[in-house]
């Protein structure tokens, strides 16, 4: 009896590595499936955040202040939605290499910026909230979008693009102004 | 003494003057108003140019995930945040300014179209070179 108890739990186990192993193997954002894309959108969300919050600690310009509690409320806002929707579904995004290659990333530029201060700090921070909605929008609207089979997260999909792609047109004239 | 001809006519002209008047001017002119709604939705004013009359009230309501403002653009007038699926409604007084924009998200913007007096319009400045 605690042999076939045993056997159960280590095929079980050997089952969750396995579908783990599936789920993980994407190598490139056109691979990644609802849950991944899911995933990477939190990821890339929260990122944004981190440098609003970078912003608020270390700019004392008044338009980049403006700019950055915009984007908290904003990020913060769909990630509520991006949750509940996760709620309502009844599923778990899952980790995947984008995720962490963008965590990797952003770790990389917090620690960069951390070293400016005044002008510099705020050119560059503007210029990298141009490049990064820039990144994720042609992400989110050439990739994600039209691989996303569920269509209550393809519809929050499109009306989070909205809105990044104002954030875009904000990062534009903020980075247009500082220089 | 009127003559009958002339009565008939003058009671004519009375009532198409009533019934111009009560057609051409229905709430505005009693105090009460209309109720006019703009929609906030996917960033934008919707209409972005609506004709309203003193006396009106505007409700603007938010259909966003994300909160928006209704800001005249000389900040004489400022709906504070409005919240997802939240209100806001004011009352058009007398010399109005007519453009806004979202304090929020500069690139929104919109005006409202005074109708029987001339408004204030004003230039809109934010969204247009600098950020907020």
């Amino acid at each position: 009896m605690i042999g076939r108890t045993l056997i159960l739990a280590a095929a079980t186990a050997l089952l969750a590595v396995t579908a783990q192993a599936q789920m993980s193997a994407a190598e490139t954002p056109a691979d990644l499936n609802d849950l991944e894309i899911a995933h990477v959108a939190y990821t890339a969300d929260s990122i944004d955040i981190r440098y609003a919050h970078l912003a608020l600690a270390k700019s004392k310009n008044p338009a980049i202040h403006d700019f950055a509690r915009t984007m908290i409320r904003d990020h913060e806002a769909v990630n509520e939605q991006a949750l509940a929707l996760v709620k309502k579904l009844n599923v778990t995004p899952q980790d995947n290499f984008l995720s962490q290659q963008l965590n990797e990333q952003s770790d990389q530029l917090v620690a960069e910026m951390s070293q400016l201060s005044g002008a510099a700090f705020d050119r560059r921070y503007a210029e990298n909230e141009l490049a990064y909605h820039r990144a994720v929008n042609g992400l989110v609207e050439g990739t994600f979008i039209p691989n996303l089979q569920n269509p209550e997260v393809k519809a929050l999909f499109e009306e989070a693009l909205v809105i990044f792609k104002a954030h875009e047109k904000h990062a534009e004239k903020m980075v247009q102004s500082l220089n | 003494m009127l003559s009958r001809t002339k009565l008939g006519r003058l009671i004519v002209a009375t009532l198409v003057a009533t019934l111009g008047f009560s057609l051409a001017a229905p709430a505005a002119e009693d105090g009460d108003g209309r109720r006019i709604t703009i929609e906030i939705r996917k960033f934008e004013f919707v209409p972005a140019v609506p004709a309203v009359k003193p006396g009106d009230t505007i409700v603007w309501i938010n259909r966003d995930i994300v909160p928006h403002t209704a800001t005249a653009a000389d900040e004489s007038w400022d709906s504070g945040t409005i919240e997802s699926g939240g209100q806001w409604e004011m009352r058009v007084g007398p010399d109005l300014a007519t453009a806004y924009f979202c304090r929020f998200h500069p690139a929104m913007t919109a005006e409202l179209r005074i109708d029987g007096q001339a408004s204030r319009r004003t230039a809109m400045q934010a969204g247009a070179g600098s950020p907020e």
